[in-house]
């Protein structure tokens, strides 16, 4: 009967710690995935985690982190780069302003590495409510140059896009050009979100524009994107392909203006509009493009 | 036994004095053409001595008559704008003066031409100019005056405040502060009869979210210094249900804290949700079905809650 006892208040024992530590792990590793590094060229390395990307460029002095992504992705990056390099991080370029790729960067701080991002960031992170975000000591007009010795990285702004501070970034020698968010490495595609809650319809078109000029005036033949569901590397005529999305999108919204085919809320009757060519982008969905569409008939009507 | 009436009725009447009277619009005149139903196309308001306010369509401005002239707001249209000036001769000889701008958006801000030809000085956010130069409109006459923080232009007695409080609905628009009536206007929100009014574009295009609790509260002070009691709605809006619709041209100063409570408390249900680890996606969906503010948003629409929840999601994860 003792003995019976005893192992009854074992397995209790064990099971209540079973639990503790079951709570434990829950707490302390909830939902993080796990950050993997690719090696794409000799000094240029891809860090994904979760569903986004960001780049390691390691020079001769130095190494810059393009979005450090999140305090999980810093400390695997941080202790990654002290195994393998004797270099630290000098740079941390934010591509934009969203806090879901520039959190984290605290550690790099600690090493006295510059924090810089486009001038038009300022708005969204000087005084920031998120501690998680190391405010830049460098904002840039419209190109700034970072040479780490053997590499060379470009930061280029053309104006709002996605968000207000949207960068395009050249890396040399490899002579990719990196741009977190817009594209998708696979194709001209639908966006995710319908609702184009960052998107700069005013100025969309001639970013693209320009950053097409970019590829091909320093003959880029490849991108690579923020998303780490896709392959890394998109053929460069992606831009173009894409830009003749957001015109198609335009000029239906306008064509739809014109024919009084949008109602009180400002939605386009899908029933009177040639779906067709839309058909042909990637994750082609009709209640997105109602969705995407309706944005433009707003910005026809505000011009923003 | 005496005194004891004596104090109640100075009481009754010191009650009375701080429960002021909603001014009521008196229509002065208005189209024949109907927008649908019988609702005009358009209604000219007389608000008080110097203010009247205009809505075509389902937009309004409002204008202030002095004797050293005219101050219009937002032009709204071409169309807008040449009824506007017909109308207006009949109710003054005075020049107009100035045409102020309530933020940078097409919708309202298009037509002045006509009155910029008399001559009128228009006045604008100093970031208002730089959208219509990014984005030109050739119905958009662009600023003489353009100001940072704030700006007052007057016809005499009465005279018209421009505050700025940061970007919220796209990032130059000011709230109005109409004087000696003690009126204020902030375009596209705050509109009457109540600010828990289902948004209109639940997408918040062009809308600088961080912003927007800071910004009412900057207008929730303004209002409480100056003693403002009334706001004017920039567009009609709807009681009790969005099929509703009633005209909105004047209401209780508590709308703008009704404003800022409804963005403030849909801000908040997310960050709960996202604090209990709901996954992101499905937040929307997870708050729709717990019907989180169904009774306090007036005209709640599921559709569009789905993409207001859906915008402050992103809004949280990004900051923008």
């Amino acid at each position: 009967m003792a003995a019976t006892l005893a192992s009854t208040k074992k397995r209790i024992k064990d099971l209540f710690l079973a639990i503790m530590v079951s709570c434990l792990i829950s707490f302390y590793c909830p939902s993080w995935a796990e950050v993997t590094i690719e090696q794409l060229t000799e000094d240029l390395l891809v860090f994904d985690q979760g569903e986004n990307r960001g780049l390691l460029i390691v020079g001769a002095k130095g190494i810059a982190v393009i979005d450090p992504l999140n305090q999980e992705t810093a400390i695997v990056l941080k202790e990654f780069i002290a195994e393998n390099y004797t270099q630290t991080v000098t740079h941390v370029v934010y591509t934009h302003s969203h806090w879901d790729r520039i959190s984290g960067g605290e550690i790099f701080k600690e090493e006295g590495a510059s924090f810089i991002a486009n001038k038009e960031c300022k708005l969204f992170l000087s005084g920031n409510t998120n501690p998680n975000v190391v405010e830049p000591n460098v904002y840039f007009d419209q190109t700034y140059v970072i040479e780490l010795g053997s590499q060379t990285v470009e930061l280029s702004y053309f104006g709002p896009s996605h968000g207000e501070c949207l960068v395009a970034v050249k890396i040399q020698p490899a002579n990719f050009l990196f741009i977190a968010d817009l594209l998708d490495t696979t194709g001209p595609s639908f966006p995710n979100d319908p609702t184009l809650p960052y998107l700069r319809p005013a100025t969309l078109v001639s970013v693209l524009s320009a950053m097409e000029e970019l590829a091909m005036t320093s003959q880029i033949s490849s991108f690579i994107a923020g998303s780490s569901s896709t392959k890394i590397l998109g053929s460069i005529d992606t831009i173009s392909k894409q830009r003749e999305f957001w015109q198609l999108v335009q000029l239906t919204a306008e064509q739809a203006e014109k024919d009084g085919n949008i109602d009180l809320n400002n939605f386009i009757d899908m029933d009177k509009i040639d779906l067709e060519p839309f058909q042909h982008f990637q994750n082609y969905n009709q209640e997105d493009l109602s969705n995407i569409l309706r944005r433009y008939t707003s910005f026809l009507n505000m011009g923003r | 036994m005496k005194r004891v009436y004596y104090l109640a009725f100075i009481w009754i009447f010191i009650s009375a004095g701080s429960y002021a009277v909603q001014p009521t619009p008196e229509t002065i005149a208005e189209s024949e053409k109907t927008l649908f139903g019988n609702l005009k196309l358009w209604e000219i308001e007389k608000i008080s001595p110097y203010l009247y306010a205009y809505r075509y369509t389902f937009y309004r401005n409002f204008f202030l008559v002095g004797k050293d002239g005219i101050i219009l707001t937002d032009p709204l249209t071409v169309e807008a704008a040449k009824i506007l000036n017909t109308e207006l001769r009949k109710i003054s000889d005075k020049p107009v003066k100035y045409v102020a701008y309530s933020h940078s958006h097409w919708d309202h801000v298009s037509g002045g031409q006509i009155f910029k030809d008399q001559g009128a000085e228009f006045v604008a956010h100093k970031k208002c100019q730089e959208n219509w130069l990014d984005n030109p409109n050739s119905h958009v006459v662009k600023p003489d005056i353009v100001f940072e923080k704030s700006y007052t232009i007057s016809v005499g007695e009465p005279s018209l405040e421009m505050h700025y409080w940061g970007p919220s609905h796209d990032n130059c628009r000011v709230g109005f502060l109409i004087k000696p009536d003690r009126i204020m206007f902030i375009a596209d929100d705050a509109n009457p009869p109540s600010g828990w009014n289902m948004l209109y574009g639940a997408g918040l295009a062009d809308t600088y979210i961080f912003n927007l609790v800071p910004f009412f509260l900057q207008a929730e002070k303004l209002a409480e210094r100056e003693g403002v009691e009334w706001v004017i709605g920039s567009h009609m809006s709807f009681d009790t249900s969005p099929m509703n619709l009633v005209s909105g041209t004047i209401g209780s100063v508590e709308i703008i804290k009704e404003q800022r409570l409804l963005y403030q408390n849909v801000i908040e249900v997310v960050e709960k949700a996202i604090a209990k680890d709901i996954p992101t996606q499905n937040i929307p969906d997870y708050l729709i079905e717990q019907k989180v503010l169904a009774d306090k948003i007036i005209g709640y629409d599921e559709v569009k809650m789905k993409v207001l929840y859906r915008r402050i999601t992103n809004f949280l994860i990004t900051g923008e």
